[in-house]
């Protein structure tokens, strides 16, 4: 029975969790703050030399880029496919405009622009043989969350091999490749962000964990104005919504993460309804007011909750 | 003989068409009569009342529906229950305590799903870009120092992990 290890670090904005039960762990895990490195410096938006920021400065050419950014962006465009654009990865100007123009912990009362809808996520052109993405000019993408996603999936697969256990959490977008020896998957808490307590445990295998939320990432405009980072591209401005966070389980973690997004944007009810009308699965919302809202779905994945004391 | 027989049936025949004519006639003044008198009289007063009383008691209806319906179908609270049929509520809004009971409190209600706007602006023409790919430079790989990254450490049991939105 292989040894279970732990490690925590910061990449990608954020504090990244993992751990694998597999042959070797210990010198895999070693290998993982590079590894996510490596990735940044692909998917990068506040990277000025990143490969990303190398396509958005090249936009309205084909231009042709590694087999990690080819990925990522078809995730996104398929993402805005099956959210109708909730999800838009074209989204990049829109943050500028309301100030998220660098890494969150720099940004501090900035200057914000009139709003402009996202450009039109078809517009984006890919070549995937060739390996050549074309963007519209004046448009430039931000991978934000599905980079996060698709790098903890890609790196839970890689680490757990055929027959690890790995998890790897990159900031809320989780992803459980196989179970620990002797349990039936990975113990995954939901936390209520109002109080800090967890809300309820759901036991993880082989699908992705994703929580997206307004509760973090807001700042103040010069203006005086309240900002956060879900920008709705239909309007270009942080989404008015009743939502706090919303979670989804799903079997890849791109399209979980778009999901969260789109039913952020659209609040609760109307995101649940939206949700469940084209897809039955596993969502779980916490409401600004403290309402909680689940799919049958998810609470079919739920081991324990503090809903009944506990079960 | 003959003659005078005739002339008794005429006389006798004349009198009785006279007599139902005038008894007709009279009949339907008197019918008349009755009817201005009747249903005259009903349909002014069927009026006034129409204005006068229903208008109040479908004000008092209408109010009374609204006033005691009000606190079980309209509070904010139900709004929450207007989802589809697999979405449960697990908590109500501003409830502090967690909610008693595991199957009494999973209140399912039927709705149909919310029409949404998810439209978005039909795609401008595309302007084909000339087929002359460019090559970006793909990042070399990077030697990062390991001496900020802690090392992994052992653990008995996998550790709970919480989800929860970046930070």
């Amino acid at each position: 029975m292989n040894n279970l290890y732990h490690i925590s670090f910061h990449g990608m904005g954020c504090v990244i969790n993992a751990q694998l039960q597999a042959e070797g762990g210990a010198d895999l895990l070693q290998l993982l703050p590079q590894e996510v490195e490596r990735l940044e410096q692909h998917l990068s938006r506040f990277r000025p030399h990143s490969e990303l920021m190398q396509l958005n400065n090249r936009a309205g050419e084909w231009v042709t880029v590694s087999d990690i950014l080819i990925e990522n962006i078809h995730a996104a465009k398929n993402a805005a496919r099956i959210t109708d654009g909730l999800y838009n990865p074209l989204i990049l100007p829109a943050m500028l405009a309301n100030g998220y123009d660098r890494s969150f912990e720099n940004v501090t009362q900035p200057a914000v622009q009139q709003a402009q809808p996202a450009p039109d996520w078809r517009d984006i052109k890919l070549r995937l043989k060739q390996r050549q993405v074309w963007i519209p000019k004046g448009s430039a993408l931000d991978l934000g969350g599905i980079a996060k996603g698709w790098s903890a999936q890609y790196l839970a697969k890689r680490l757990a091999g055929e027959e690890g256990a790995c998890l790897i959490d990159i900031g809320g977008d989780m992803y459980a490749c196989g179970a620990p020896q002797k349990f039936a998957g990975w113990p995954v808490e939901v936390e209520n962000p109002l109080d800090g307590a967890a809300v309820a445990t759901i036991s993880a295998c082989d699908m992705a964990v994703v929580t997206s939320g307004v509760d973090y990432r807001r700042w103040q405009a010069q203006d005086g104005s309240m900002r956060h980072h879900i920008i709705n591209p239909m309007t270009g401005a942080s989404a008015e919504t009743d939502a706090l966070t919303v979670t989804i389980a799903h079997t890849e973690a791109t399209l979980a993460e778009a999901y969260t997004k789109a039913v952020l944007i659209l609040g609760s009810n109307a995101g649940l309804d939206w949700l469940t009308s084209r897809w039955q699965g596993a969502a779980f919302v916490i409401r600004q007011d403290g309402a909680v809202l689940a799919t049958s779905d998810f609470i079919s994945f739920i081991s324990s909750s503090n809903f009944d004391g506990g079960n | 003989m003959a003659n005078s027989d005739r002339g008794r049936k005429l006389l006798i025949r004349a009198a009785l068409v006279t007599g139902s004519t005038v008894a007709t006639l009279f009949g339907a003044q008197n019918l008349a009569v009755l009817d201005q008198n009747t249903f005259g009289n009903f349909d002014d007063n069927a009026t006034d009342t129409a204005t006068t009383v229903q208008q109040p008691e479908a004000t008092q209806a209408v109010d009374s529906i609204t006033s005691e319906s009000t606190p079980t179908i309209v509070p904010t609270p139900t709004q929450v229950l207007r989802t589809s049929p697999n979405i449960v509520v697990l908590r109500q809004p501003g409830q502090p305590q967690p909610v008693q009971g595991n199957q009494g409190t999973q209140q399912t209600v039927n709705s149909a799903p919310v029409q949404v706007n998810t439209s978005i602006q039909p795609p401008a023409p595309v302007v084909q870009a000339p087929p002359a790919p460019q090559v970006i430079q793909a990042p070399a790989p990077v030697v990062v120092q390991q001496q900020a990254a802690p090392a992994p450490q052992p653990v008995p049991a996998p550790r709970p992990v919480r989800t929860r939105s970046s930070r």
